[in-house]
């Protein structure tokens, strides 16, 4: 069905490529797209429209319409007339029932019935309201085009790059090249971009670089242009960007303009000069400029007989109407002269391609010389060149419709993606949608695949001339980027997320440790045996990977009054090497994070925060440090330091055995901090407790946090030792009622309901959130944060609500089973008046209520004898 | 089916401003037209104008995510969303006009143990009230959303989720216009392309608003303008205690059904709905950021696509389509602020963030009623501007966070 | 407690039954790893902040201004001591940042621009590689990439897998 060869031919007939359609071997030579070599082998329908499943074929063979939409290699919604053939690829239609030729849905087009005026699923099924699901499961079966295999996983590579350039050219048409050659010659660094495949011909030679086929998909955010590649996503950051999109053949409006066989020029010009096709056998060309009538040559050329030429500069007909058979064109009425044909080249003009710009930018607006929209007025550092900038042969501005009485009565599209009429607008416009924008919504005109490249000027000139007013009154609507559809696939590229994990972290997969995130942490939730884990802490002693704290180092001769005005506990009066807890707290005195702060020497403190609170509260710190201009260093120190808490009765043996330092409790007390070699790593040490036993939290440089590790678990074997887990230390530190903030805590709570007055200093000046908190105390404490403990066995869920006269009115925020208590125990927010010793709560669990009583000191050691023994 | 055919005028024509109304509502959103609605239905108040500065519809109104659902975190937002689902299930049939509402169910995933504690919160409140939500597990999930990868390889493995049976989407143009022809037969009149530039009051109550297209007298005015309400509220000289910010959404091009359920993860920053015309819809989190330009970012699509198919890989090849911004007035306790302020006759609905929509219908019942009547309804009492003065939070920080 | 030895990577004791091993945090992630990419994570990495205008204390020491007012010194593991030493000084604090950062080196442009959206004509620049904060170093087509060692099994896994894209 080829032509004999061609100057301009792009296909290498010496080697033929097969390929499947439906299954069929199909054949095709290198340079052919999917779309070419199907119309090769003969095919002329491509896709079935949207609502009434009309037949379609090629119409502009350039990517920007939705007519050969196809699915290609399990892809749905491929442009086949772009898409590179490919040895092997498998082609099928899409949205049919039935087959593209074959389509049982088309009985839509012919009885018409509900779905043929616009918006119809407005008026109807509204009642019964019981029969909506059924109408709605039919109205999503019908919608849509392609389709997505529900078991598939990714299957593509896709890759991100990121690329600066001097000068970037979008286009590679003629002025884009000679843009491009310019800045060349100029000695800027050039890359040119184009969605075709010629252009890396046409440059041949130039002193740049070609891209193609490549979408550019915007102008975006700081000038960034993603750039379509294929498999690889390109992110240009380009000093000066030169926009040469050139213009878009516009369709004419007339009674049977989406038949088979109706084209627009560049198709034919496609399909005859770059793959050798004939488009058809005789045509009929009706065309508003040069270049629009100037395929009548490469039609003669290729064989094409020609029946007439219509030039809508020298004539202007009034009526135009299609007929087909089977979809597919059979004759043309030019004011009433019938002529057969298979092949109607159509234009309308073109219409510039200012998308990109309008994103970046620019003004569009209407000349109504040239029947356009144009760019105007650019934003700095984009240029536009050639047609897209306005640069058009003079043309005649066509007709908003060419449909007329007559026996014509077929459809005559404004919107070949989404079906549109110009019955349904007028329709619209009666029923007072008048503006374009309550339109498009309605009529869904440029909401479609085509983004309204081959749709938005038919329909502003049809509302013009329905308003009686003109296209600049109407104005365009406004288009939405991205420029062409992209998948989610270029856009997410390798999709890594970057995961922080501690120095020990092998070792605890080693041991078999279950891993959980936290933040962007993974942390160890237990090492198979929470219960025996929390055991090993009463009982021995259990060591935890705390490396995930937040520490930051807060130095300077101002760090202890710093300190002192921002956390509402009291820091001035700390002596070097005592430790010392508070909660942070918001201007709005809510509890933001919490944390032990140690006082190394005079000026320097060791802050430690919550391991999600830590990025926040370093902020927080610089912040205020730059606010009140203190001078203050702020050092966050998180990820340099590893951290591992030793904790249980033989911990201080476990300790003494690695280290000099005299760890008796006399000389190294409970709210210690010292500096000490440990198993011959420099650590700092913090004497605290938030497990509830004797424990020691050491400190050390990253790279050394796997070797301490192992060296404690060897040498504390024969005490018992065990690591613990994040499962194991909940439980443990609820036994004490330690709070956990952000589970125990929302960001609403503060420390006097939180229960814990004691680390709030009215009698300090100021600190941050102290109005606050001075207003809580005046108005009362309206819900108090207390432990309970349940009367039955039943763990109540987190999150369970504490009812009163059947309402919420309280919540368990925490609750475990604790071993050591043989008893269910739990944290939770209570009216401030139920926030008494053995007051009674009643628990919603699985709908029944189960008792619980209120327990306001901890569990176990509620003196805190362990801890300080 | 008749009336299919038949082509009839959805409203009147805009005609000319009249010199006076008694109320004048201030935005032609969903909250706005709602109000207008409710006031000639429920109440015969009829001589009412909205004024809507540019097409009705072309605010948040046409650009949210139409989430609507009613599990929350509090009692108080429990009861006033609820109120609003329902009279939603009933306002296709009350307005004859079909809004495509699609209850498929809503889920949240739980990508963490926290996650979980937060969901079982909202559980039980919700059944409390008598809310249909619960939380399901892993088997859970995949049994009402077998499409979603619940692989634990991957960076936010799926605990668990809450399941909200009546959540659903809806067609937002058709509420607009639903509602603007409801307001409309009833005689109200709808002003687009009419600009409120200044609010007149003395001694402390408002007496009338200014526009581009003239003065106009007034007892009553009621601010339903979402993203621009600190301006209007400016006007009156009312300070609001809300941030405005940007947020994003996207779809595909149309797909055959794949997805019934809605799927929302707060902490991936994602959630996914399929729409009856097929597309994929997806929006994010608000931007940190202030601004009116209203340009889309192509960083947005990026992390969206990521989050997307961690969730859904099968939809590698889905393509975007269109993307677009909208405004977001958040409130600090991410509850909406309602009902009166301290300028007499000067009545906002905002603080709606990323979830008003789902609202519309209880903002516009309850709206007409303060009008009609002068008292502040029990269920919007907890919503006053004056809690913010009162410390009487009511906190959804947990629940609204990209939930819409 | 003036000095804070537990920041130090170098001050560690051998004895007593004790041997102290440092681990680069990339040790597991890059065993598979082919010549174009080298851990050095083990180089002596000290920040300062505050001036360091008329420093000269280290000729061998490489120094990169980070931000005005915070600089990079980058030396030998050996000499990381004598580094901190002749920082040291009251106008400055100085930060032992050895174990806080992971150091990779890699080859070649291409590789760079799918991991990072930095001008690699621009550089030393600190920016977001793989998504993580990152100072990034150029020589000719050798690249030196310093980044928090929490991320160094994550970095290692992205810069392996954009790799073998190419
Ligand atoms: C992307 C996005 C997704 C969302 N998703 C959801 C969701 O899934 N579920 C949900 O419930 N909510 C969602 N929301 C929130 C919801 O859309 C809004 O809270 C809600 O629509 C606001 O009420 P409205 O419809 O009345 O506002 P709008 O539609 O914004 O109405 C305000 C109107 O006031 C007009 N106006 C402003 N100033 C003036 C003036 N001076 N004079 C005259 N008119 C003026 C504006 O033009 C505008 O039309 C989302 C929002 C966005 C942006
Ligand atoms: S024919 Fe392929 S996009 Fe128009």
């Amino acid at each position: 069905m080829r032509l004999p060869p061609r100057p301009q031919e792009r296909i290498d007939r010496s080697r033929e490529l097969t390929f499947f359609f439906e299954g069929e071997p199909r054949h095709g030579f290198p340079g052919d797209t999917v779309g070419s070599a199907l119309f090769a082998s003969g095919r002329r329908v491509f896709s079935r429209s949207f609502k009434y499943h009309r037949p379609r074929g090629l119409l502009c063979c350039s990517g920007q319409c939705p007519n050969c939409l196809m699915q290609v290699d399990g892809v749905p919604n491929v442009r086949v007339c772009t898409m590179p053939l490919r040895e092997g690829a498998r082609v099928r239609g899409q949205n049919v029932l039935g087959s593209l030729d074959r389509d049982v849905m088309s009985v839509v087009d012919k009885i018409g019935g509900p779905f043929t005026p616009v918006g119809f699923y407005y008026r109807t099924m509204i009642r019964p309201r019981r029969a909506w699901p059924l109408y709605e499961r039919f109205l999503r079966n019908v919608a849509g085009l392609g389709k997505i295999d529900r078991g598939a996983g990714r299957t593509r590579r896709f890759d991100t790059e990121h690329r600066r350039v001097e000068v970037l050219v979008i286009g590679g048409g003629r002025a884009g090249i000679e843009a491009a050659r310019a800045a060349a010659a100029r000695g800027e660094q050039v890359v040119l971009v184009d969605e075709g495949l010629g252009p890396g011909e046409r440059a041949a030679g130039g002193s740049f670089e070609v891209i193609a086929p490549a979408r550019a998909l915007g102008i975006y955010e700081g000038g960034l242009v993603p750039v379509d590649a294929g498999q690889v996503l390109i992110r240009f950051r380009a000093r000066r960007i030169v926009v040469a999109t050139g213009a878009i053949e516009q369709p004419l409006v007339f009674p049977g303009n989406d038949l088979v066989g109706v084209m627009l020029p560049g198709a034919v010009r496609r399909l005859t000069d770059e793959w050798s096709l004939r488009p058809g056998s005789r045509a009929v060309v009706i065309g508003a400029d040069e270049r629009a009538l100037s395929v009548v040559a490469e039609l003669r050329s290729a064989g094409t007989e020609i029946a007439r030429v219509v030039d809508l500069r020298a004539e202007s007909p009034r009526r135009i109407a299609a007929e087909g058979k089977k979809g597919r064109l059979a004759s043309v009425l030019v004011d009433g002269e019938g002529l057969d044909c298979d092949l109607l080249v159509m234009s309308g003009g073109r219409q510039p391609a200012y998308s990109l710009l309008a994103q970046a930018g620019a003004r569009i607006e209407y000349d109504a010389g040239r029947g356009v929209f144009v760019p105007i007025e650019l934003p700095a550092s984009v240029e536009a060149v050639g047609a897209v900038a306005g640069e058009l042969p003079s043309g005649a501005t066509p007709a908003a419709t060419y449909e007329g009485g007559g026996k014509a009565r077929g459809k005559c599209f404004v919107c070949v993606c989404e079906d549109v009429t110009t019955k349904d607008v007028r329709r619209a416009i009666a029923e007072g949608f008048d503006s374009i924008e309550l339109a498009k919504r309605y009529t869904t005109v440029t909401m479609g695949p085509c983004q309204g490249r081959l749709c938005q000027l038919p329909s502003v000139r049809l509302y013009a001339r329905e308003n009686g007013t003109d296209e600049a009154a109407i104005g365009r609507t406004t288009a939405r980027p991205p420029w062409a559809p992209v998948s989610l696939g270029l856009l997410a590229g390798r999709g890594h997320e970057p995961a922080r994990r501690t120095s020990i972290h092998e070792r605890h997969v080693q041991l078999g440790a279950r891993m959980m995130w936290t933040g962007a942490w993974r942390r160890v939730h237990s090492y198979g045996d929470p219960a025996g884990e929390v055991r090993a802490v009463h009982e021995a002693v259990g060591a935890i990977d705390v490396s995930t704290l937040g520490k930051i180092l807060v130095s300077g001769p101002d760090a202890a009054a710093f300190l002192e005005r921002l956390y509402p506990n009291r820091f001035g009066d700390l002596r070097p090497g005592r430790i010392r807890y508070s909660v942070l707290g918001t201007d709005a005195g809510r509890i933001m994070d919490d944390g032990t702060i140690a006082r190394l020497d005079d000026d320097r403190f060791y802050v430690t925060t919550t391991s999600t609170g830590a990025d926040v509260v370093s902020e927080w710190l610089e912040w205020w440090n730059a606010v009140w201009g203190m001078g203050v260093e702020v050092v966050n120190l998180t990820g340099a330091l590893a951290a591992v808490n030793v904790a249980g009765p033989r911990a201080r043996e476990l300790l003494g055995r690695l280290t000099d330092l005299d760890v008796s409790n006399e000389s190294f007390s409970y709210l210690d901090a010292k500096q000490a070699h440990v198993a011959g790593v420099p650590c700092l040490l913090l004497r605290i407790g938030f497990v509830g036993e004797l424990g020691y939290e050491l400190h050390c440089s990253s790279p050394y946090g796997e070797y301490l590790w192992s060296t404690l678990l060897e040498r504390g074997a024969d005490l018992g030792l065990r690591p613990f887990g994040l499962e194991a230390q909940r439980v443990l530190r609820l036994e004490k009622q330690h709070i956990l903030v952000g589970q125990d805590t929302d960001s609403e709570s503060n420390a006097l309901e939180a229960g814990m007055p004691w680390v709030v200093k009215f009698d300090k000046d100021e600190f941050v959130g102290k109005w606050a908190l001075e207003h809580v105390r005046e108005r009362g404490l309206r819900e108090r944060l207390v432990g309970f403990e349940m009367t039955g066995w039943t763990v109540p869920p987190e999150g369970g609500q504490i009812v009163v006269d059947g309402r919420p009115a309280g919540r368990v925020t925490s609750a475990r089973w604790s071993g050591e208590l043989r008893r269910a125990i739990g944290l939770a927010w209570v009216p401030a008046a139920l926030a008494e010793e053995d007051a009674e709560l009643a628990i919603r669990v699985d709908g029944r209520l189960e008792q619980a009583r209120v327990r306001l000191r901890p569990f176990l050691d509620p003196d805190g004898e362990r801890l300080r023994s | 089916m008749k009336d299919v055919f038949r082509q009839r005028r959805m409203w009147r024509p805009r005609g000319e401003l009249k010199r006076r109304y008694d109320v004048v509502i201030v935005g032609g959103g969903s909250h706005g037209l709602a109000t207008a609605y409710y006031l000639a239905k429920n109440h015969g108040i009829t001589d009412v104008a909205v004024l809507e500065r540019s097409y009705i519809g072309s605010g948040a109104a046409g650009r949210n995510t139409t989430i609507i659902r009613s599990n929350y975190r509090t009692p108080e937002g429990v009861a006033f969303y609820g109120r609003s689902v329902e009279l939603y299930e009933r306002l296709a049939a009350e307005l004859d006009f079909n809004l495509l509402f699609s209850q498929h169910g809503h889920l949240t995933l739980a990508h963490s143990d926290r996650a979980l504690i937060t969901m079982t919160e909202r559980a039980e409140v919700n059944q409390l009230l008598g809310v249909d939500s619960r939380v399901v597990d892993r088997d859970g999930v995949a049994g009402l959303c077998p499409e979603l990868n619940l692989s634990r390889e991957v960076t936010w493995p799926i605990e668990g989720a809450l399941y909200h049976r009546r959540g659903g989407i809806i067609r937002h143009d058709a509420v607009v216009w639903g509602l603007a022809r409801g307001a409309d037969r009833r005689g109200v009149e709808i002003h687009p392309g009419t600009e409120v530039t200044g609010i007149e009051s003395s001694n402390g109550r408002v007496t009338g608003v200014r526009t581009t297209r003239g003065d106009i007298a007034c007892d009553t005015v009621v601010s339903a303008t979402a993203g621009w309400s600190t301006l209007v509220a400016d006007l009156a000289g009312v300070p609001l205690p809300i941030t405005t910010h940007i947020l994003q959404a996207f779809v595909t091009e149309p797909l055959k059904p794949f997805l019934d359920v809605i799927i929302v993860s707060s902490q991936m920053h994602v959630y996914i709905s399929q729409t009856d015309r097929g597309e994929i819809l997806i929006g994010a989190e608000i931007e940190p950021y202030t601004t009116y330009l209203g340009t889309g970012t192509f960083g947005f699509l990026e992390d969206s696509a990521r989050h997307t198919l961690e969730l859904f890989p099968q939809l590698e090849h889905a393509a975007v389509l269109r993307q677009w911004t909208g405004l977001c007035d958040l409130s600090p306790d991410y509850s909406p602020i309602l009902g009166v302020t301290e300028v007499g006759g000067f009545l906002v609905s905002c603080g709606w963030g990323t979830y008003g929509f789902k609202a519309a219908p209880i903002v516009g019942t309850t709206l007409a009623e303060l009008v009609a009547t002068g008292r502040t309804p029990e269920l919007i009492a907890p919503f006053t501007l004056e809690r913010f003065s009162t410390d009487s939070l009511v906190s959804e920080l947990a629940a609204a966070a990209v939930s819409h | 407690m003036s000095e804070l030895e537990f920041l130090s990577t170098d001050r560690t004791r051998t004895g007593g039954g004790f041997e102290p091993v440092f681990r680069s945090p990339l040790a597991d992630a890059l065993a598979a790893a082919g010549p174009d990419v080298r851990d050095l994570s083990a180089l002596g990495k000290v920040e300062v902040r505050g001036d360091v205008e008329g420093f000269d204390g280290l000729a061998s020491a490489e120094r990169i201004p980070l931000t005005p007012g915070r600089t990079l010194f980058l030396c030998a593991p050996e000499e990381t001591a004598r580094l901190r030493e002749a920082l040291a000084d009251p106008s400055r604090t100085v930060v032992d940042v050895t174990g806080a950062l992971a150091g990779l080196e890699l080859r070649g442009e291409r590789l760079l621009r799918r991991l990072t959206d930095l001008d690699l004509d621009g550089l030393p620049a600190v920016g977001a590689v793989a998504r993580v904060t990152t100072i990034v170093l150029r020589t000719g087509e050798e690249f030196r990439l310093f980044f928090p060692q929490e991320y160094a099994r994550s970095m290692a896994e992205v810069v392996l897998d954009a790799a073998a894209g190419l």
